[in-house]
């Protein structure tokens, strides 16, 4: 009885160590799989998404490219950014280095309030704290800041921290959950169709891998003909597989956005992106 | 004895109703028509039915994706239309990490609408 109950310690104690939140171990092996897919594709190459696996699609991509869709909204994003707000200040005192170059810091782990708090999340966090209304998190006027802030970010590589506490590491584990949970009519969880799948067609458009992906966002999209934010193509995936989609502040998604961000630390922000 | 003799005349009359019940839909799947085709045609190209197309390569469909094998040769993939009929039904199932999504089991289409499509994946010689 005795030896039966340490062979089940035994067994029980590399499978509690295994099971043990560790996002460095995580980011090892998402990479690696992606490696392990396309051996010739350079890592910082993923942030250009479906356009490593289409030749014509990356050619319209860079004729549009010499005029990007995303100009207005950056351009926008820039003058609402420096306006002052009613009391004076602006977004800049909010955040440090004044705002610029600081993307690849997001998303961060608050652990005042124990939620994880987006770029999109920071400037309404920002607005709250001098009098003003949130923005809607989708598109629109945040997007278009969102946008600026991202541009000034260019080529800085992400750098997503998961401190090592327990509330920190439960978001981190519930955005994992969430990445690899099937849901909806459907029965797709995101890794279905950006794990196991990148670079192959769902009728014409082409999938893009996890890794990278948060790195474009905000985008243009043809199809929406304008900005939104990567919580705005959650829940364009969401309905697609016919799941109810969260709301755009949810935990759901800030805990998602945090750990499919941090899977791609260490690859330069390429945002603001068009897509198809 | 006459308790026993009911009971046999009762399981009689439930193995000539299973017969009957398996031969009705048998009948009615051998000979699939052309409104059947035309129906599952619909199905697997429309967004909001099926949407084969999304994923499979099949006759006639504009713009395919290429996630889920090619069906132009279904039957040299899948000989039997009952097997067929399961893939549909509930893939993950019988595969858990298929993307395939399990159109019966989720009431996407009902049996009658995946009998269509089966009938339309299965005309192309």
């Amino acid at each position: 009885m005795r030896r039966w109950l340490l062979l089940l310690l035994a067994l029980a104690a590399p499978v509690a160590a295994a099971a043990a939140p560790n996002p460095a171990a995580d980011r090892a092996a998402f990479q690696g799989w992606f490696r392990h897919l396309f051996p010739q594709l350079p890592l910082a190459k993923y942030v250009d998404g479906p356009y490593n696996f289409s030749a014509s699609e990356r050619a319209q991509w860079q004729q549009i490219m010499e005029l990007p869709p995303y100009g207005f909204a950056v351009d926008h994003g820039k003058a609402l950014f420096d306006a002052r707000f009613p009391d004076g200040a602006g977004y800049a005192s909010c955040f440090p280095h004044g705002g610029i170059g600081i993307a690849q810091d997001y998303p961060q782990f608050d652990p005042k309030t124990g939620r994880v708090v987006t770029l999109p999340i920071a400037i309404n966090r920002c607005r709250v704290a001098h009098g003003l209304p949130k923005l809607k998190l989708t598109t629109g006027d945040l997007a278009d800041i969102d946008a600026y802030m991202v541009r000034t970010s260019r080529g800085h590589k992400i750098d997503v921290v998961v401190p090592d506490t327990k509330p920190a590491l439960a978001a981190y584990e519930a955005g994992k959950e969430y990445f690899y949970s099937r849901r909806g009519q459907l029965n797709f969880s995101c890794a279905s169709c950006h794990l196991q799948y990148p670079g192959h067609r769902v009728r014409g458009d082409t999938l893009a891998p996890a890794l990278g992906i948060t790195a474009s966002f905000p985008i243009y999209r043809s199809k929406w003909g304008n900005m939104g934010t990567l919580v705005r193509r959650f829940i364009g995936c969401n309905k697609n597989i016919r799941s109810a989609p969260d709301k755009p502040d949810s935990l759901a998604y800030r805990d998602l956005e945090y750990f499919l961000t941090a899977m791609s630390n260490g690859l330069p922000i390429a945002g603001p992106g068009a897509r198809p | 004895m006459t308790g026993k003799g009911g009971c046999v005349k009762h399981e009689l009359r439930i193995l000539a109703l299973a017969a009957l019940c398996s031969l009705v839909p048998l009948a009615a799947r051998a000979a699939p028509t052309a409104a059947d085709i035309a129906a599952g045609r619909k199905i697997a190209f429309t967004k909001t039915l099926g949407n084969c197309i999304a994923c499979h390569v099949i006759p006639g469909g504009a713009q395919p994706g290429n996630i889920g094998p090619n069906l132009t040769h279904i039957r040299v993939l899948v000989p039997h239309r009952k097997d067929a009929y399961a893939i549909i039904f509930d893939e993950p199932a019988r595969k858990p990490q298929t993307p395939m999504p399990p159109f019966g089991r989720n009431h996407i289409l009902t049996p009658a609408q995946i009998r269509q499509v089966i009938a339309f994946l299965y005309s192309h010689k």
